[in-house]
């Protein structure tokens, strides 16, 4: 049946609001792969990536970021993601072909949906979810964690002072937004 | 003072610390009163000359207001009407606004004539603990009628019976220092944390900081007080890093430095803006002070609860901060100084005193004028209905005043030292307990709460209380070199705690109504233990917890049992130190966002064909979808079936967990995780899986597809997918760091669904992207493959069978599952494809006998559930050897079985417990259990999986599945659990 084809959703329809000074939108389009280390080969892994998409290999909690075309999330010691902003049909091939067997790489652009959230109150509104410190010297611009928000798993990013990104799982897209949202009403 | 004020019957002799510019009204039980911006309710009321605002818990006694701060046991108030109403609240804390309604509680008729009073006369019959040793008869009289006349005849206030309209919330603090109390010690360490450039958050309950100052004449730095207060508050507001929260009590201390606090943000605002009207904080602190200072106690006398008896600085503090004289004509009764301060500030301010008795023999610090002064004297009884009218002395002789100033010293706030068991220490120079050495980490104290009791003290105590922390915190800016200074003041106090030969009851706990022979009663009853006492008596229980009672309490017992306090022991607190709302630690936590929703990438798809859903743990399932005309859920559920083996189902199972597990030793780690191999599993195969926890029982079962030689993908059912993935990751860190495997959820990532049935090929067919052949020659039963779908999307395929039937499952990533689900049905179009819920897919598996979680309880093993060869004798793994145990491999085990009913028409139940015919249905006779039932559309009957003892070798014989709590014991003939395809031709056809 050729005229079968699949039209892509973003889960949230592409949200976007804004809260008096502060502004709240879904992040779509984005690509997202897992970079987990082979045994043995931190080093090699973080030459290539130097060599070939032009960012080290991130510490823990730390953010390599070249705009926001493409960065590498430290999420742990073995483990960061490396998030672009073009979209394809399979990130990991492209991915692979550049480090190959020095990672185990596995898409996860689905698996989370992206809220960005841009502005003066966006600490504040945080502050009523978030059990992370986000003091300026805590959790300052390039810092990235994970942590868990209403009883969801979080990814959060902070790319300059005032914006953030929080990556949640796709299922539970709504239920993030709206804790976000009652956060920003709640001010 | 201006005419606005002196309104007749007004008690406002200035403005204190209020605003003269802005006129408040207010209503109490519906009467009209003015007030000033920056009252409280008691100080309005007060102010209005309203010393009658209550009745007590139990004897409906008429009460007044007792203090100016959070330990209020007797002014306790409605506000608000509706929804909205609020019970128990205490008139002291409240911030007045224009227009609040406030209202008395606990009285039938009006306050000043309430009908309840009654039980002040039948006091002989109510005493402590009355209701362990009377209402005893006939017995089931206690639950029908006592219990419900008492709790009708005692009690605070009342609930309005409707959901709370209010919205709360709660949230996340961290900083280096915590200051907990912003009165002269709180100010003074925060100053000296702040000025070294620390974090810090300092938290009052109070709407104006201070403290004490705000209620005092002292002199700080050559200022008063309030305005040194001021200043201090208005300098760290002006710090970036310092948080001032006004109106926010820290109420309990929890671990790792952790505290709670309750913020109210809107109670005092007559116009509510949007946004929370409370917020639950929690505080992550790297060091905290307590500056909670001190809360002054009563002395029990004979009638001391009267209306116009309060504690001795709880005066002071509304004729300084509010400008009110609570009596026309006031009397100070004191055992310490302090009392004697009460008296001057009054006099000074234009009150009148009409005298001060005091306990102690020594000769009066000083004269007030105006006032006689009796020297070791005390007062033994008092005089008024509905408010105080005279005192009569230990002399005999009277004194006509409307107020009572009383004190019996000042108890250091240690509340939250002990929310770690912390035990607090006697002091006898003070007459308190004070914080004991076993602080709750990175604690300290400082000020009155420390038993630092005068102004100097508590100053200088927060400067060097804050030092130390700095010292701690490594800061390397130095703290303000010195503390403030302020006059020292005399604290000199002797004990003492009731008067003897008293005319009346002397009242200790005026919550609860305890007295001083409820303590003589608890105490004769042969309950010695101070814990006992408190239960007994129920003194120190309720909203106030206490504050003004405890130790007023403890010095009464002690007295009784010859010991010393230190000997007699203390009881220690817990969380919360004021009570806080429900709603608040609900916060937003309400209805349907008590926690997430997850939703199938097919749920739009779901919703608007007409599927009812079911919550399984997190995730809204499609559980059916109702056809037009269908009027119950098993016609759809039926056809469903009926539609997926004759021709095609398709069902949504994105549910299932999926862990990508990646790695040079990902085959040699399922090996060790899974009872059965894996390392030898081909590229492009399927298996199914079974594991153990490590006492052997199954702990999870599913199928992983090895995608690559160093690439599997492994799902589990969607109950234990997290606990499986937290499991295995466990086993990568914890026990085989060594392996090269890396593991990652990919639940979220594809959308997954089942299509089934004997036309699945061809639907799919339709999907799948040339060249890839799906043909039984080329992907048979349990292949899997990456591949495209619907032009170029890139897709998974797993030929595996949930139902039985030839079946597969598509994934793709999940922005394209809604479109999936659309395309596959319109793939399968010309046969009649359904989709498929939960009811369905389990219907499916119970007919092809298939475990799932009824039967992976927890409590069964691979040989009760027929997989016993599964455990590979090749090779270890978690569980192995102790799957091996006896005990789990006896000869009479249960095991998986089928049952039909004798009856075909007869439903079964799940949860019946077999026995045999004519046996009685008791634990002795227990063979097993009925673990699933369904019905049946291919067997036109109901059928059902179970456990019992030796299932396998039992087929053909009957046996009765009882359920005594129905009433039911149905005749069931054991069968093969496969009641569909047993040889398993279809799924591979």
């Amino acid at each position: 049946m050729a005229d079968l084809s699949l039209e892509p959703e973003s889960a949230l329809g592409g949200y976007t609001q804004n809260f008096g000074d502060t502004h709240l939108r879904e992040v779509t389009g984005l690509d997202i792969v897992s970079i987990a280390v082979s045994s043995g080969a931190r080093d090699a892994l973080s030459t290539l990536l130097q060599e070939k998409i032009g960012l080290p290999w991130p510490a823990t909690g730390t953010i390599e970021r070249a705009g926001d075309e493409a960065a590498l999330l430290g999420l742990q010691a073995d483990q960061c993601f490396r998030v672009s902003a073009s979209q394809q049909q399979n990130p990991v091939t492209e991915l692979a072909c550049l480090v190959g067997d020095a990672a185990y790489l596995t898409d996860q652009s689905d698996s989370w949906v992206v809220l960005e959230l841009d502005g003066a109150s966006s600490v504040s509104a945080l502050e009523r979810i978030c059990p992370i410190d986000l003091s300026d010297n805590e959790f300052g611009a390039l810092n990235v964690a994970r942590t868990s928000m209403e009883h969801i798993s979080v990814i959060i990013e902070r790319p300059d002072t005032h914006r953030f990104r929080l990556y949640s799982p796709r299922s539970s897209a709504h239920s993030f937004l709206h804790a976000v949202t009652t956060s920003l009403h709640n001010l | 003072m201006s005419d606005r004020l002196a309104l007749p019957g007004s008690h406002r002799i200035g403005h204190g610390l209020l605003s003269s510019e802005q006129s408040l009204t207010f209503t109490f039980n519906g009467r009209p009163y003015r007030a000033m911006a920056g009252d409280t309710l008691a100080s309005a009321l007060l102010a209005n000359g309203q010393q009658l605002v209550g009745r007590s818990f139990k004897y409906h006694r008429p009460r007044g207001i007792f203090t100016a701060g959070s330990e209020e046991p007797n002014a306790l108030v409605e506000l608000g009407t509706g929804a909205y109403r609020e019970p128990n609240t205490r008139a002291t804390m409240v911030e007045l606004f224009d227009g609040i309604q406030a209202s008395s509680q606990n009285h039938k008729g009006p306050l000043s004539f309430d009908v309840m009073a009654i039980n002040d006369r039948l006091s002989s019959f109510l005493s402590a603990g009355f209701y362990y040793k009377t209402f005893m008869w006939p017995k089931a009289f206690w639950e029908k009628l006592y219990e419900p006349v008492i709790r009708a005849a005692a009690g605070l206030g009342s609930l309005s019976g409707e959901p709370d309209p209010e919205t709360y919330d709660k949230g996340f603090l961290h900083c280096d220092v915590l200051i907990i109390g912003a009165g002269a010690a709180g100010l003074s360490a925060a100053l000296s944390a702040g000025r070294a450039g620390q974090r810090v958050i300092i938290a009052d309950e109070d709407f104006l900081p201070g403290g004490r100052l705000n209620m005092e004449t002292f002199i700080v730095d050559g200022l008063t007080g309030a305005q040194w207060a001021a200043n201090a508050v208005a300098e760290l507001r002006a710090m970036p890093r310092v948080r001032f929260m006004t109106r926010t009590t820290v109420y309990g201390c929890y671990d790792h430095g952790i505290y709670g606090a309750l913020e109210r943000r809107t109670d005092h605002l007559a116009d509510k803006p949007a946004g929370a009207r409370q917020v639950l904080w929690r505080i992550y602190s790297k060091h905290a002070i307590l500056a909670a200072g001190a809360t002054e106690r009563s002395i029990a006398f004979g009638d001391n609860d009267r209306p116009g008896i309060m504690l001795a600085g709880s005066v002071r503090a509304y004729v300084n901060r509010f400008g009110v004289s609570p009596g026309r004509q006031t009397a100070v009764f004191t055992n310490n100084d302090d009392g004697w301060r009460t008296a001057m500030d009054l006099v000074q301010a234009g009150a009148s005193v009409s005298a001060v008795i005091d306990s102690r023999n020594i000769p009066a610090p000083f004269p007030v004028p105006g006032a006689q002064i009796f020297m070791g004297s005390f007062v033994t009884g008092t005089q008024g209905r509905l408010g105080l009218h005279s005192i009569t002395l230990s002399s005999g002789q009277t004194v006509y005043c409307d107020c009572l100033a009383v004190t019996g010293g000042w108890s250091p706030n240690v509340h939250l030292t002990c929310h770690q068991r912390g035990r607090p220490v006697w002091r006898e120079d003070i007459a308190a307990f004070v914080p004991g050495q076993d602080l709750p980490g990175n604690m300290h104290v400082a000020g009155a709460a420390n038993g630092s009791m005068t102004l100097t003290q508590a100053l200088t105590s927060g400067h060097a209380v804050a030092t130390h922390v700095l010292k701690e915190l490594g800061a390397t800016t130095a703290p303000a070199s010195s503390a403030p200074q302020a006059d020292e003041e005399h604290s000199g106090i002797s004990a003492l705690w009731q008067v003897p030969d008293c005319q009346g009851r002397s009242w200790v706990d005026l919550q609860n109504d305890v007295t001083t022979k409820d303590i003589a009663l608890s105490f004769q009853e042969g309950f010695r233990s101070v814990e006992h006492l408190k239960r007994y008596t129920t003194l120190g229980m309720a909203t106030d917890q206490g504050k003004t009672s405890n130790v007023l309490g403890l010095g009464v017992m002690a007295s009784l049992n010859g010991k010393s306090i230190e000997q007699t022991g203390t009881t220690i607190f817990r969380p919360p130190y004021t009570p806080v709302p429900i709603g608040a630690f609900a916060g937003r936590s309400r209805g349907k966002h008590f926690r997430p929703t997850r939703l199938t990438p097919s749920h739009q798809w779901a919703e608007s064909h007409g599927a009812t859903f079911v919550e399984t743990g997190m995730w809204m399932r499609a559980q059916w979808y109702a056809k037009s005309g269908e009027t119950h859920w098993r016609q759809s559920v039926d056809r469903e079936v009926t539609q997926t083996r004759s021709s095609v189902g398709i069902c949504d199972v994105t549910t299932l967990g999926k862990i990508d597990i990646q790695g040079a030793d990902a085959g040699a780690f399922l090996d060790k995780v899974y009872a059965n191999m894996f390392s030898t599993l081909a590229v492009g195969k399927v298996r199914y899986g079974l594991m153990l926890r490590e006492d052997g029982f199954v702990m999870d079962d599913g199928t992983t597809a090895r995608l690559g030689d160093r690439h599997f993908v492994m799902t589990t059912t969607t109950a234990n997918a997290v606990s499986v993935f937290r499991h295995l990751e466990f086993c990568r860190q914890c026990l085989w760091p060594e392996l090269d495997v890396h593991l990652i959820s990919a639940t979220e990532q594809w959308a997954q669904f089942a299509v089934a049935g004997p036309n699945a090929r061809r639907l799919l067919e339709n999907i799948v992207d040339a060249p890839f052949d799906i043909s039984n020659e080329a992907f048979p039963f349990m292949a899997c493959a990456e591949l495209s779908v619907c032009q170029g999307k890139p897709a998974r395929l797993f030929r595996i069978s949930f139902s039985g039937e030839l079946a597969y499952e598509v994934a793709v990533p999940a922005r394209y599952g809604n479109a999936l689900m659309a395309a596959l049905m319109k793939a399968g179009e010309a046969f009649g494809a359904a989709p498929y819920g939960t009811e369905a897919l389990g219907v499916m598996r119970i007919e092809k006998g298939h475990a799932a979680g009824n039967e992976l309880n927890g409590q069964t093993t691979a040989a009760n559930l027929g997989l016993g060869r599964m455990v590979s004798q090749k090779k270890d793994c978690i569980g192995a050897v102790l799957s091996r145990r006896s005990q789990m491999n006896k000869d009479n085990a249960i095991e998986l079985v089928g049952f039909i009913p004798e009856d075909a028409s007869v439903s079964l139940r799940a949860g019946a417990h077999f026995i045999d015919r004519d046996a009685e249905a008791t634990l002795d006779n227990d063979q097993g259990w009925m673990t699933s039932v369904a019905f049946s559309p291919d067997r036109n009957s109901s059928i059902g999986l179970g456990f019992i003892e030796n299932g396998s070798q039992r087929i053909g014989e009957t046996v009765v599945a009882a359920d005594p709590l129905r009433n039911e014991f149905i005749p069931v003939k054991i069968v093969s659990p496969h009641f569909v395809d047993p040889d398993g031709e279809r799924l591979r056809g």
